[in-house]
C-alpha cells in the first residue's frame, strides 16, 4: 500500500510484513497488545475529530440504584442513544457466565433517539437479554455486573466526603464488567449491513465500543448517585484524575474463542493492518528526535503498566515477569544502541526477536507504532470485511494446485500427527444450554457428532488424504461434487491463499491448546488492557481505563491515555 | 417481531447441518436463505420445507438438492444450462443462478418466472408457487432488474423459523454437569 507522507518518502523499500507462519501462532497471538489501531482508540479519535456531543436526557434511578437512564451521542449526521437499565441484583444471582439470567445492569444502543413507547418496549426485553428480542432500530445488546468490592469502596468513600483509594482502583480498573456485548443482528438487532456504510462505524466493532464507552459513564454516574443518596449532606463527586483511572471491565470465556476461526476474512483485515503498520515503521530510515522522545516516554509509561499488571494465572504471571525483565533489557540495550539511523525501528525489532520474550516482542512492536500516527492511522478503516456471503470457491482450479495450497497454508503442520490422541484431544461444540460454545475432551465424552468446524488444520489434512488417487488435472469442482464434506476446508484454504492472515497456523484442538490465547488476540484488537486470565479458558480485561470521558474529549488527546501517567 | 438477516443465515446454517448436510454445504444453504430473504422471497420457508422432506432420507447431498445443484453450477464456472432438470424446492436454486450469471438470468418452473442477477430478484409469482415442492426447471438469458431489497425477515415467517430452530437444535450437545463446569472461570464473580 502506498503512502505519501514525508516520513514514508524517507524510507527504503518497504520492509516486509511478518509472515503468517510467525504471526498466526497461538503463543504469539496470545501475547498481543493493544495498539493505536485498536478499535476503541479509533473510536475516540473519530469522536474527537468530528466534534461529537453527548447528553444524558433521562436519569430516573432511585436511591437503591434501580431505574433507567439514557445517554445520547450526536455526530455530524446521526444520534445514538445508550439505554441503561439498573437492577437490584442479589449476590447469589451474580454470575459472569453466559448461563446467568440476571445482571446488575442491562443495556441497548438505539439507532436514533428512543420514544417513550420505545423505552417501555425495551424495558420488557433488554433486562432479560437473550430471552428477549430487540428490533432493527437497536444496534447492540449488553449487560454488566458490579465489581462488588470496588463498587462499595467508591460509594463508601464518596459518601463520607473523601476520595477512593487509587491503590484499590488500579488493580481492578473498573466498577462494572460487561459479560456480553452483542451486535451485528444478534437477538434481533440491526444487521451489520444496515450501518456498515456509515463513516462513523468504519472499521470494526464501533457500535459495540461506543456502547461500552457510554456504559463507563453510566457506572460512574451511578456510584456518585448512590453516594449522594446514602449521605446527601457529606457526599462528594469523584476527582477527575481518579475518575479517569476507572474503565469498564469485561469478563469473557469460550463463547468468544471461535470468533477468530469463524471470521477468517475479518481477522485477516485486522492482522494485515497491524502488520502493514509495523512494516511501514520498520522501513523508516531515520528516526526523528520527536519520535524517539515519544517512544522513550511511552516505554517508561508502559513499564508502569507492566509493573501494575497483577494476575493469579500461573502462565500469565510468568509472562508478566518476563515482560518486566524485557523492559530492563530494553533500557540497557537502548543505552548501548540508541535509536538513530540505519532503519532504527527495524534494528530494534530484530534485536527483540532474539533477546525478548514473545510478550516483550509484541509489547515493543505495539509501542513502536505509537509515535507514527501520521504514517499508519489511515489503515484503521481497512480493518473490516463484508462477510454476508461465504467466500467463493474457485472450482476450476486443478487438483495439483489444491494440494499445493493445502501444503502451503498448513506447512507448519507437517510434523503433526493428527492420528495421535494429543493432537485431537479437544473438540469445540455448542451446548444446548443458552447455546454456549464449549471445549470438550474428545476421548472422554461422546461429543463427536456435535463437533463444530473449528479444527482447520486437521480438516485440511483430511482433505489432502481424500485427494489421494485423484489426477493432478482433475478439477476442484469434481472433487467437491464427490466429497462435499471437504467443501468447508477447501474454501478456507483458498481464502488463506488470498488472505494469508485468515488462518491460524496452529492446532486449535491440541491437548495443550489454551483458549485464552484466542481471547487475548481478539481483545487486544478491541484495545483491552490488564489481561487477567481466571483459568485457561476464561479472562477478565479492562477497557477504556485512562481514556477521557465525553465531557473531557474536546480538551484531551485520547491517544495519550493508552498508558498510565508517570507519577 | 422480526429477525435480522444475519441471525436467520446463522440459523439456516445450523439447521442444514442439523439435518445432515456437511458444514460447507450448510454454509451455502445459509447464503441462499439470506439472499432470498434480503430480496423479499421466502428463503427460510423453502429451506424448512426442503429439510423436512429430506429428513432421515439421506446423508450428505441428495440428487434433487437445490443447494447441491447450485454449488455444482458455481464450482464448474461454466454458466447455467437451459435445462436444469428436476429440483426439490427450486427457489433455493435461484441465489446460485444469480451468482453464476451476475448480469441476469430468468429461471422458470410451472407457474413461476424469476429474474435473478447480482442486483437482486424480481418475480410476480405468488408465495405458494415460489415454494413449489419439486419442479422441472429451465433457465434463459434475461436482463437484470433491480429490486430494493429488505433488511428483515418478517413475522409471517415464524413457522419456518421454528422449523429451522428444530433442526438447528440437533447440532447442540446436551448440557452435562461436566461440560458446565468446564466452561466458566470456576471462581466467584462476587468479588
Amino acid at each position: 500500500m502506498r503512502h505519501s507522507t514525508k516520513t514514508q518518502r524517507d524510507t527504503d523499500a518497504p520492509a516486509e510484513k511478518r509472515p503468517p507462519e510467525q504471526v498466526m501462532r497461538l503463543d504469539r497471538m496470545g501475547s498481543s497488545h493493544q495498539t493505536r489501531l485498536s478499535f476503541m482508540r479509533v473510536l475516540l479519535r473519530r469522536l474527537k475529530t468530528e466534534g461529537w456531543t453527548f447528553d444524558r436526557p433521562v436519569w430516573d434511578i432511585d436511591a437503591r440504584g434501580v431505574g433507567v437512564a439514557t445517554y445520547t451521542a450526536t455526530g455530524p449526521e446521526r444520534t445514538y442513544t445508550l439505554v441503561a437499565f439498573a437492577h437490584d441484583l442479589a449476590p447469589e444471582h451474580r454470575s459472569d457466565r453466559v448461563i446467568a439470567e440476571a445482571w446488575d445492569a442491562t443495556f441497548t444502543l438505539v439507532d436514533g433517539e428512543p420514544s417513550q413507547a420505545d423505552l417501555e418496549r425495551l424495558a420488557g426485553e433488554v433486562p432479560v437479554q437473550e430471552a428477549g428480542r430487540i428490533s432493527g432500530t437497536e444496534l447492540v445488546l449488553s449487560r454488566a455486573n458490579r465489581s462488588v468490592r470496588l463498587f462499595e469502596h467508591v460509594i463508601d468513600a464518596l459518601s463520607r466526603g473523601t476520595q477512593p483509594d487509587l491503590g484499590q482502583i488500579e488493580p481492578v480498573g473498573y466498577l462494572m464488567r460487561t459479560t456480553a456485548v452483542y451486535g451485528s443482528g444478534k437477538f434481533g438487532a440491526a444487521d451489520r449491513d444496515v450501518w456498515a456504510g456509515r463513516p462513523e462505524f468504519a472499521g470494526s466493532f464501533q457500535p459495540e465500543l461506543l456502547t461500552v464507552w457510554l456504559i463507563r459513564c453510566f457506572t460512574l454516574d451511578l456510584v456518585e448517585h448512590l453516594a449522594a443518596s446514602r449521605a446527601p449532606e457529606t457526599a462528594v463527586t469523584l476527582d477527575p484524575a481518579i475518575r479517569r483511572r476507572i474503565g469498564v471491565g469485561n469478563s469473557t470465556g469460550l463463547g468468544m474463542a471461535p470468533f477468530l476461526m469463524n471470521h477468517p476474512a475479518l481477522i485477516h483485515s485486522w492482522i494485515d493492518a497491524r502488520e502493514t503498520a509495523l512494516a511501514r515503521v520498520r522501513a523508516i530510515r531515520t528516526a526523528t528526535t520527536a519520535t524517539i522522545a515519544r517512544f522513550s516516554e511511552l516505554v517508561a509509561r508502559a513499564e508502569v503498566n507492566a509493573r501494575g499488571w497483577a494476575v493469579d494465572h500461573e502462565r500469565q504471571a510468568e509472562k508478566c515477569d518476563g515482560l518486566r525483565d524485557d523492559f530492563a533489557r530494553l533500557r540497557a540495550h537502548l543505552r548501548t544502541a540508541p535509536l538513530a539511523s540505519g532503519q532504527p525501528w527495524d534494528a530494534l525489532y530484530r534485536w527483540g526477536e532474539t533477546n525478548l520474550s514473545l510478550e516483550g516482542q509484541e509489547q515493543f512492536a505495539a509501542l513502536m507504532l505509537e509515535p507514527h500516527g501520521d504514517l499508519i492511522d489511515d489503515l484503521a478503516p481497512t480493518m473490516s470485511a463484508d462477510e454476508a456471503a461465504p467466500p467463493p470457491i474457485d472450482g476450476t482450479r486443478r487438483i495439483a494446485a489444491l494440494r499445493d495450497h493445502i501444503r502451503a497454508v498448513h506447512r507448519w503442520a507437517e510434523g503433526v500427527d493428527f492420528d495421535a490422541p494429543e493432537a485431537t484431544a479437544r473438540l469445540w461444540y455448542v451446548s444446548e444450554e443458552k447455546l454456549e460454545p464449549r471445549l470438550g475432551e474428545r476421548f472422554e465424552e461422546p461429543l463427536d457428532p456435535y463437533e463444530q468446524p473449528l479444527a482447520p488444520a486437521r480438516d485440511a489434512m483430511r482433505a489432502l488424504a481424500a485427494l489421494e488417487g485423484w489426477d493432478d488435472e482433475d478439477t476442484v469442482a469434481a472433487f467437491l461434487m464427490r466429497h462435499p464434506e471437504h467443501r468447508h476446508s477447501v474454501r478456507r484454504v483458498q481464502l488463506a491463499m488470498r488472505l494469508p492472515y485468515a488462518e491460524i497456523r496452529d492446532n486449535t484442538i491440541a491437548a495443550d491448546m489454551l483458549p485464552i490465547d484466542l481471547l487475548r488476540c481478539k481483545l487486544s484488537f478491541f484495545g483491552a488492557t490488564k489481561f487477567d486470565p481466571r483459568s485457561d479458558r476464561w479472562v477478565r480485561i479492562t477497557m477504556f481505563q485512562g481514556a477521557p470521558f465525553p465531557d473531557e474529549l474536546a480538551e484531551s488527546d485520547p491517544d495519550d491515555l493508552a498508558y498510565p501517567p508517570l507519577s | 417481531m422480526s429477525w435480522s438477516l444475519g441471525e436467520t443465515r446463522a440459523l439456516a446454517i445450523k439447521a442444514a447441518r442439523g439435518a445432515g448436510m456437511p458444514w460447507g454445504m450448510a454454509e451455502e444453504a445459509g447464503f441462499a436463505v439470506r439472499w432470498l430473504q434480503a430480496n423479499g422471497a421466502p428463503g427460510a420457508a423453502a429451506l424448512a420445507r426442503y429439510l423436512e422432506w429430506r429428513d432421515g432420507g439421506c446423508e450428505g447431498v441428495h440428487d434433487l438438492c437445490p443447494i447441491g445443484l447450485g454449488t455444482a453450477l458455481m464450482d464448474a464456472g461454466r454458466g447455467v444450462p437451459e435445462a436444469l432438470g428436476r429440483v426439490r424446492q427450486p427457489l433455493l436454486l435461484v441465489p446460485f443462478v444469480a451468482r453464476c450469471t451476475p448480469s441476469g438470468m430468468a429461471l422458470r418452473w410451472p407457474g413461476a418466472q424469476l429474474i435473478a442477477s447480482e442486483a437482486g430478484l424480481v418475480t410476480d409469482a405468488p408465495r405458494e408457487t415460489l415454494l413449489a415442492e419439486e419442479a422441472e426447471c429451465e433457465a434463459a438469458r434475461a436482463v437484470a432488474q433491480v429490486f430494493d431489497g429488505t433488511t428483515r425477515v418478517p413475522e409471517g415467517e415464524a413457522a419456518a423459523i421454528a422449523t429451522l430452530d428444530h433442526f438447528a437444535a440437533r447440532t447442540y450437545a446436551p448440557a452435562t454437569e461436566a461440560s458446565r463446569a468446564g466452561a466458566g472461570a470456576g471462581t466467584s464473580d462476587n468479588d
